[in-house]
């Protein structure tokens, strides 16, 4: 029986037999058809029963997939393996290894491993049961190797314990292999680190590892050679984190330490922060035994000043000066060797003065009193401090310029007129006013036209297709349908038409305003092949007209944006060439007075009653000033932007101990004044938190702007939804603010607190600008926002950190904004002095570094008796006696 | 996926030999290989930068669809000696990442030298390697090897070469030569002294998502974090793709941001002792340069005399276009848009900070590389075949031209004298970002250019 009928018939023996008799080239050769074979049964077929019903198998049977895969096995070399993605190893049990194993397959060898490893083609199975059964050298590739990390003392290879399976395995500790396994890096899944990370201590292999040091079974020296020798290749921080342990859990001895002072001193200019924060620790040790040549290590200490950590700069600049002390020169066993301490000092200057670059406050500072520590030294060398650091004076903290400037109030002046020079060219910085004294708000920007003709609104339509989060855009669009509702030249509809179609199949959740437009679109352009969108309700509960209606009486922004759509289409398809009342003149949503009344003497003129609930979101629109034009003609509307307008929302925040010694913190609504009834079915999205929106970036801008002049109301009712949900919020919710006509009220400034500090990028993003235009502009409160700051220190909900760091942002766009956020932070101090948390030192040094730049002292009463009274030591006790002193 | 099989033909791998850093170039028999001996004169400098030029190639922000990231970390750096100035240059896997490290003259000691180009092999070697380099020691460059490197053209007869089989996709190639045409329009935003540039990418925030925008307010004088998507703001996508300049930062002087304003494509680059560090990173995450169609337009116009641009070229590391001009006899506009040309041909790259073009011959198949850019381009296909069916009726107006492109449906475009619009939706979707449309290349095709 040849091989490849031997695979038909599905039988392993005779494919064995078959194979033992073929020359080696000629079973090379049939190594592609077997991959063919292989690939055609393993292909689906569907088949139809008897009944109908449909079934789906492999084309081959179990036996010939089985045979053909050992076949192929056999003759294969690895590139073919390789090539031949998913190819199943499952063929590879131990039983069928043993009979192909001895036929010696082309890729049953190193290389052919290696590269298998290399394409990711080698599981970790079939590489163990090729070692333990004796068929394969130990491994002395990377991507070998890299397989054997993730197998060995794992799952695939035996539950007994590493250490033993490393003492055990013949042959492994003489090959070398463990200390190999220190040259490579490996991957995500195939590194000791990721190896280690996932097993049992008795399966790890750094426990594994030390215990075969301990014994003498590996060399002591060696490992801690290929150790260092690691941590030097700058592996990336995860996997160098191994290293780093297990160079610790070694113990290295003052000898050996002494021996490889070289290597640390080289650690010290490592990229990754850990394995320099474990280079200068071990660099100390050695500089406390005076093992180490003081030039050297003044040389080697060089790119440890510039770390990233604040520890690492502060504990190598330490040493530095150290170095240069005249004592540590003199009992150092190889002073004889070491310059005129004298000369060290100006080196030592250079590299102290190129770490002030490190932004922290406490690192600059530091490095500062290690320079005047110095200073006699430099004197005797001529080196010229006190001009090297004025030149530096702009690049240092505001609090830390008085001591490196002889004319500090110059320096503040030139800063000062540096940052105005450089101020953004918005209106919000430009010409900022005294704190509380408001920005004129901008020119109400340009009219929103409609397109003038049908072609114009084709083009209209297919660019706010694209645009699916701009609500605006899309209801225009809608509006200019309604004012051509003939019909549309085919051949000038058939761009737009054929994206509507294409739009029509992607995910309708993706972008849930737009999706409903498209059977509106689809109408428009073809109503003879299309059906107008379903009617859709926009009065649900008119029988419970209260927010809290619920059920199948739902209202979410789709529902309404749903209705809206539909009612239009009715239009069209009346052929009424009529505007909507409420589409947007002006960005943000609103609708101009005078535009509103030319539309609705419109309608008046074409002799057609105003649709009710189009006029009343279109007076919801109006600029409040205006609203009172209406309140005759459209009462229902006016009273209830009124109540809404009045919906006043308190916040506080509930901690509950546990039996489980967790904390369990919540958002509690203390009062709530939300309208009994609201008549504007518009409205019922913004009523009351048992209404849920969409959280889709599109809702959020539409519901936005059924309101735009009561934009608390939008506020209040993402804060409500706080109660439930203080999941990360994104960075979408504090958007309007950045409007100029946005006045926030307490849930306006709640919410921009609570993003001010949070952790999503976007989120803090959108808040820093936010926060950084509406202080500018004045239509946010500083001593509010400061208020709901103090409210929620305590909390935990705000971290000062971050906090800092975003106020930090603010202050840095212009002097009049770092005035402004010196009185949101001494607004923040209030209330419970003990109750602060103990990081509140960010919150302080950032006030500090302000209220320095601006030469300006705490004024507000209640901010120093809060810090008068503030007991906390350390930091915040420094910044304390410092903030008070000013 | 198509792709283009290429292989790296190293006589042995790159090593730290003692004090010699030894280069390993590629034997490609279509590339003048470059021979080089040079005194490193900061070594610490110098090693961080190919390292870190090393960390781009094998850095991917975004896995494409339908792509082997497998084969792409095999892409080694392209090296250029180009008579004073070393470049070293890569691109990231997921094409969306350009590093060039520009070493000046004062920063090597140069002994012996003959241009070129190459690739050069960054094995996990030489990357260990690199980062044991400290300042102090000894480093010597050497590229090629040493005696055999003159012969490479002619293919080593070593039987210890190492030789490496990779398919580089078609995209990768592609974004790799399209990345010069981006480069002559970006425009300086901020120049950020060592102090705050420092400051600025270690505060740089760190999304939960590689693919999250940050906003870049460079309007004040030090950048601000903002939400992105505002107008004046820079949106940089991808912040973590700005990480590969951790090492070096605190030993730059400056930091220089360029803004392309027609795709928001940004080029950071990092001024050194030794020469420059730059990065250029594409408008989002998951657009690599090989999408962005910007060289399309001119493409898709009358093919400027080409051949006499190419003999005007000799490793010069400075080319513009009224240099070109003037050595070649070609009108201006001609030698603009024959350096856009040659840029698509891996034949010159653009220095942004220098503003202008320099000569290098990318060590891959060009021949096909090219083929792909000027032929298969999709759009542009897309465009010939709409001209050839003369699906363009074309009229001038004042300084514009209105067209229709006709197919079953009728699409109107506007060529204006700065911009062009079409109504089709991959115009209404892009406005002109990603490069022009099918069917204003049809219509560019089909106006000659003295109509215009």
């Amino acid at each position: 029986m040849t091989l490849l009928d031997a695979t038909l018939a599905g039988d392993v023996d005779a494919v064995l037999a078959a194979l033992a008799e073929l020359p080696p080239a000629e079973r090379s050769a049939s190594a592609g058809p077997l991959l063919k074979r292989y690939v055609a049964w393993h292909r689906q077929v569907y088949e139809t029963g008897p009944e109908g019903g449909r079934t789906v198998h492999p084309e081959g049977t179990d036996a010939q997939r089985e045979a053909v895969a050992l076949a192929a096995l056999a003759s294969a070399t690895a590139e073919q393996l390789a090539a031949q993605r998913g190819f199943g190893f499952g063929a590879a049990r131990r039983d069928v290894l043993e009979r192909v194993a001895p036929l010696r397959p082309p890729w049953l060898g190193a290389e052919g491993i290696e590269h298998l490893a290399a394409e990711g083609q080698l599981p970790g199975y079939l590489l163990a049961a090729l070692l333990k059964g004796g068929h394969l050298p130990w491994p002395q590739g990377e991507h070998a190797l890299g397989v054997l990390v993730e197998v060995l003392g794992g799952h695939p290879w035996s539950d007994r314990p590493l250490e033993a399976l490393l003492r055990e395995s013949p042959g492994l500790l003489e090959s070398g292999l463990p200390l190999r396994l220190f040259a490579f890096e490996g991957g995500p899944q195939t590194s000791l680190a990721a190896a280690d990370k996932y097993r049992g201590e008795d399966h790890q292999w750094a426990p594994a590892l030390l215990a075969l040091v301990a014994s003498g079974d590996l060399d002591r020296e060696a490992t801690l050679d290929a150790t260092l020798a690691a941590l030097a290749r700058d592996h990336a921080a995860f996997r160098a984190g191994w290293f780093q342990r297990f160079h610790d859990a070694l113990g290295v001895t003052a000898a050996e330490r002494a021996a490889r002072s070289d290597d640390y001193l080289r650690l010290l200019g490592s990229a990754i922060p850990a394995t320099v924060a474990l280079a200068l620790r071990e660099v100390e040790a050695l500089a406390r035994a005076h093992a180490v040549e003081p030039t050297e290590l003044a040389h080697g200490l060089g790119p440890a000043l510039l770390a990233r950590g604040k520890g690492v700069v502060k504990r190598a600049a330490r040493l530095l000066v150290r170095v240069v002390d005249a004592e540590s020169v003199a009992a150092a066993p190889t002073a004889a060797r070491h310059a005129d301490p004298h000369a060290a000092a100006p080196r030592a200057a250079e590299r102290l003065l190129d770490a002030l670059v490190h932004p922290a406050v406490d690192v600059q500072a530091a490095l500062l009193d290690h320079l005047e520590t110095l200073r006699p030294a430099l004197e005797s060398a001529r080196f010229p401090l006190d001009e090297r650091l004025s030149a530096l004076a702009p690049d240092l903290a505001p609090s830390l310029r008085d001591r490196v400037s002889r004319d500090a109030a110059a320096d503040r002046a030139r800063e000062a007129s540096a940052d105005m020079a450089g101020t953004p060219s918005t209106e919000s910085s430009a010409r900022t006013p005294p704190v509380g004294e408001p920005l004129p708000v901008p020119e109400p920007p340009p009219i929103l036209a409609p397109p003038p003709t049908v072609e114009d609104t084709l083009a209209f339509i297919g660019e706010v297709l694209e645009a699916p989060d701009e609500p605006l855009g899309l209801e225009r669009a809608l509006d200019a349908m309604a004012r051509f509702p003939e019909r549309v030249d085919a051949r000038l509809a058939g761009p737009l038409a054929k994206r509507v179609m294409a739009l029509g199949k992607v995910d309708p959740w993706a972008h849930p305003l737009r999706a409903a437009l498209l059977p509106a679109i689809r109408f428009w352009l073809d109503p003879e092949r299309s059906a107008p969108p379903p009617d859709a309700d926009l009065h649900p509960c008119d029988d419970d007209p209260s927010p809290t209606a619920s059920g199948a009486a739902r209202v979410t922004e789709r529902s309404l944006w749903g209705a809206r759509v539909a009612a239009v289409t009715r239009r069209i398809d009346q052929g009424v060439a009529l505007p909507s009342l409420a589409t947007p003149t002006h960005p943000g949503g609103f609708v101009d007075l005078a535009t509103l009344e030319a539309r609705v003497a419109r309608w008046e003129n074409a002799g057609r009653p105003v649709d009710p609930d189009d006029a009343a979101l279109a007076v919801l629109r109006l600029p409040v000033a205006d609203t009172a034009a209406m309140a005759e003609r459209f009462p229902d509307a006016i009273a209830d932007a009124g109540a809404l307008a009045k919906v006043r929302v308190t916040f506080g925040v509930e901690v509950t101990p546990t039996d489980t010694g967790h904390t369990h913190r919540r958002v509690v609504i203390r009062e709530r004044r939300t309208p009994d009834s609201l008549r504007t079915p518009w409205l019922r999205l913004l009523g009351h938190p048992g209404v849920a929106g969409s959280d889709g970036l599109d809702a959020a801008r539409w519901r936005a702007s059924l309101t735009p002049g009561r934009l608390d109301a939008v506020f209040a009712h993402r804060v409500r939804e706080l109660e439930y949900d203080q999941g990360p919020a994104p960075g979408w919710v504090t958007e309007p603010l950045l409007e100029p006509w946005a006045r926030p009220g307490p849930s306006g400034h709640w919410l921009l607190a609570l993003h001010l500090a949070a952790n999503g990028t976007e989120a803090f993003a959108m808040a820093v600008d936010a926060a950084t235009v509406g202080l500018g502009q004045g239509r946010v409160d500083p001593r509010a926002l400061g208020g709901v700051v103090a409210e929620l220190l305590p909390t935990g909900f705000l971290k000062p950190k971050r906090l800092a760091k975003a106020l930090a942002e603010v202050a840095a766009a212009s002097p009049a904004h770092a005035t402004t956020v010196r009185a949101v932070l001494q607004s923040a101090l209030r209330g419970d002095p003990d109750a602060a948390p103990r990081d509140i030192a960010a919150l302080l040094s950032l006030l500090h570094e302000l209220s320095v730049a601006a030469g300006a002292r705490v004024d507000d009463p209640q901010a120093r008796a809060w810090l008068e009274a503030q007991r906390r030591g350390g930091r915040t006790k420094t910044l304390r006696g410092a903030l008070l002193a000013l | 996926m198509k792709s283009l099989d290429h292989a790296y033909r190293y006589a042995a791998p790159s090593v730290l030999d003692g004090p010699t850093l030894r280069l390993a170039s590629s034997g490609n028999e279509a590339s003048a290989a470059p021979f080089l001996r040079a005194r490193v004169l900061a070594p610490r400098l110098v090693a961080l930068g190919l390292r870190t030029v090393s960390d781009v190639v094998r850095s991917r922000h975004h896995i494409p669809a339908a792509m082997l990231a497998r084969i792409l970390l095999e892409a080694d750096p392209v090296l250029t000696w180009g008579g004073d100035t070393l470049r070293v240059e890569g691109f990231s896997s997921c094409c969306g990442v350009y590093a060039r490290l520009d070493l000046d003259p004062h920063a090597l000691d140069v002994a012996e030298a003959s241009p070129g180009t190459t690739n050069v092999d960054f094995g996990q070697a030489m990357r260990d390697a690199l980062a044991r380099v400290r300042d102090g020691d000894t480093m010597t460059l050497a590229v090629g090897q040493a005696g055999v490197a003159l012969t490479h053209a002619a293919g080593p007869a070593s039987e210890s070469v190492v030789e490496r089989r990779v398919a580089l996709p078609r995209r990768w190639m592609r974004g790799f030569l399209e990345v010069q045409s981006v480069l002559p329009r970006m425009e300086r935003r901020m120049v950020l002294g060592r102090t705050d540039a420092v400051r600025f990418l270690r505060a740089l925030p760190r999304p939960r998502r590689t693919s999250e925008a940050i906003g870049l307010d460079l309007r004040g004088a030090r950048p601000r974090v903002v939400a992105a998507g505002r107008p004046d703001v820079l949106r940089l996508a991808g912040p973590a793709r700005l990480r590969a300049f951790d090492a070096l930062a605190p030993m730059a002087r400056e930091l220089t941001v360029y803004e392309d304003p027609r795709t928001g494509a940004s080029t950071w680059v990092l001024a050194l002792a030794a020469g420059r560090l730059s990065l250029t990173s594409s408008p989002e995450t998951w657009r690599g340069f090989s999408g962005e169609g910007q060289a399309l337009s001119a493409l898709a116009t009358e093919p400027p005399p080409l051949a006499r641009a190419q003999a005007a070229l000799s490793w010069q590391s400075e080319l513009t276009p009224e240099g070109l001009a003037a050595a070649t006899g070609l009108e201006l506009e001609d030698a603009r848009r024959a350096l856009v040309w040659l840029g698509t041909r891996g034949v010159v790259g653009y220095d942004v900070t220098a503003g202008s073009w320099f000569h290098r011959v990318l060590p891959f198949d060009l021949e096909t590389a090219t083929r792909w850019i000027e032929e298969e381009q999709p759009r542009l296909r897309a465009a010939r075949e709409l001209h050839a069916a003369g699906a363009v009726r074309w009229r001038v107006r004042g300084e514009t031209v209105d067209a229709e492109v006709t197919t079953d449906v009728v699409h109107r475009v506007q060529l204006g004298p700065d911009d062009e619009r079409c109504t089709c939706p991959w115009y209404a979707k892009h406005r002109g970002e990603r490069g022009p449309c099918k069917h204003v290349l049809a219509v560019q095709l089909a106006v000659p250019g003295d109509a215009r």
